[in-house]
């Protein structure tokens, strides 16, 4: 059974996260297929998640999570335990994210802005929209609008549940610029969000 | 919510909730996924350390690595370099590289001393191979010197093929000498040397000053 879509009524700081223990990674280690589809099972929703929210087309997040895993698995040999698993896989997804952007950014031609890939969401004036997808969809749109080197931190502390110290492992970016880069990404959040449903 | 510092606040607690909704897995993704990293792992088990070089991190960029990589080379022709320098120069690559000198000087006849390793040089009594060339045409060259005690036998010049080259290479002691070559059982100068006069036999003869850097 996947995954069905979940909201926590209140958010946490940092929401559980589903892990897997050595003897799973260690049996996908030595090649056993089984046991890297459990892997799979396991942390291909919040992969999407991610990917959704970091990839200028979110389209191609199915395709980015794909090869996300497929370079988990090449690499699973090498992996030390001393790691934590999602650090390590978020760090593949984030390298695989900002790549698929990179790409994008080159294939669009130059008068086609930031906006026309936002239009991939749904329109709040749909007349079929539902309030829920209205917001979900103008999160979205704002969240777009975060520079994704801000973004990316964002999603890891706030979405994903990542502490700081491990951002940096999975970033290498210092702990002062990742607060930092936080910050920046809610404001502009609070700022589009607050200056639609308020104002 | 009163929104404090370093906190989210409400609105983008509210944007959270959002996002933290989990995309459910379409039917036949996961086996789709196995399948093809299955597949790839069979046929490429070679390293990919992209996902796993700090290099890969934003902190190091590629440019970073490229040139990182750029700088080690740099340094290390610099170092191998030096390490030549200082290493002793054997007799073959000496002898080539007089060889060349000479092929691009087009020298019609001339000396070309060669230097021994360092021991050799340090030591006052050492021999250094020394050649000497001889461009004319004649039936028999031969070298004399103090060095051989002007014997117009002891060192002969042998001619290379289908040319007019000759040449003899032998040990010789550091310092100054005084030489010439017997063509044709002629005595003649070399036209590439200084001359002076050999105190000897009162003749004037070719100088060559061995084991002068």
């Amino acid at each position: 059974m996947r995954s069905s879509p979940s909201v926590s009524p209140l958010p946490d700081r940092e929401p559980a996260r589903p892990t897997v223990d050595s003897t799973l990674v260690n049996r996908a280690k030595l090649g056993d297929i089984q046991a890297f589809e459990v892997i799979v099972e396991r942390y291909y929703s919040r992969c999407m998640r991610f990917a959704q929210g970091m990839l200028r087309d979110t389209t191609d997040a199915d395709d980015v999570v794909q090869e996300t895993f497929v370079r988990l698995y090449r690499a699973l040999p090498r992996y030390e335990e001393r790691q934590r698993f999602d650090s390590w896989l978020f760090r593949i997804l984030g390298n695989c994210c900002r790549t698929a952007n990179l790409l994008q950014q080159r294939h669009e031609s130059a008068d086609v802005s930031d906006d026309s890939v936002l239009q991939t969401l749904h329109s709040p004036d749909r007349p079929d929209a539902t309030f829920d997808q209205e917001w979900g969809d103008d999160v979205r749109r704002a969240l777009a609008e975060v520079p994704e080197y801000n973004r990316e931190i964002f999603l890891l502390h706030y979405v994903e549940g990542f502490s700081y110290e491990e951002i940096e492992r999975i970033t290498g970016v210092r702990q002062s610029a990742l607060k930092m880069r936080v910050k920046r990404a809610s404001d502009h959040l609070r700022a589009r969000l607050t200056r639609r449903y308020r104002g | 919510m009163a929104e404090r510092r370093g906190e989210p606040g409400e609105i983008v607690e509210r944007a959270l909730e959002s996002l933290r909704a989990l995309p459910p897995a379409g039917t036949g993704t996961i086996a789709r996924i196995v399948a093809s990293a299955a597949r790839v792992r069979a046929v490429d088990t070679s390293p990919n350390d992209d996902d796993l070089l700090p290099f890969a991190s934003p902190r190091w960029p590629r440019w970073w690595a490229l040139a990182s990589l750029a700088a080690a080379a740099v340094i290390g022709v610099l170092f191998v370099g030096v390490w030549k320098s200082m290493q002793p120069r054997t007799a073959s690559s000496a002898d080539a590289d007089a060889a060349s000198t000479i092929a691009a000087g087009g020298a019609r006849s001339t000396v070309v001393p060669i230097m021994g390793s360092r021991e050799a040089a340090d030591a006052a009594a050492a021999l250094i191979p020394t050649q000497f060339v001889f461009d004319g045409r004649a039936r028999r060259v031969a070298l004399v010197g103090d060095f051989n005690n002007w014997d117009d036998r002891a060192t002969p010049l042998e001619r290379e093929p289908a040319s007019t080259l000759w040449s003899v290479t032998l040990p010789i002691q550091r310092g100054r000498h005084i030489y010439a070559f017997l063509v044709d059982s002629t005595w003649t100068v070399d036209k590439r040397a200084p001359v002076a006069r050999d105190p000897d036999f009162g003749v004037t003869g070719s100088v060559i000053i061995v084991g002068r850097p």
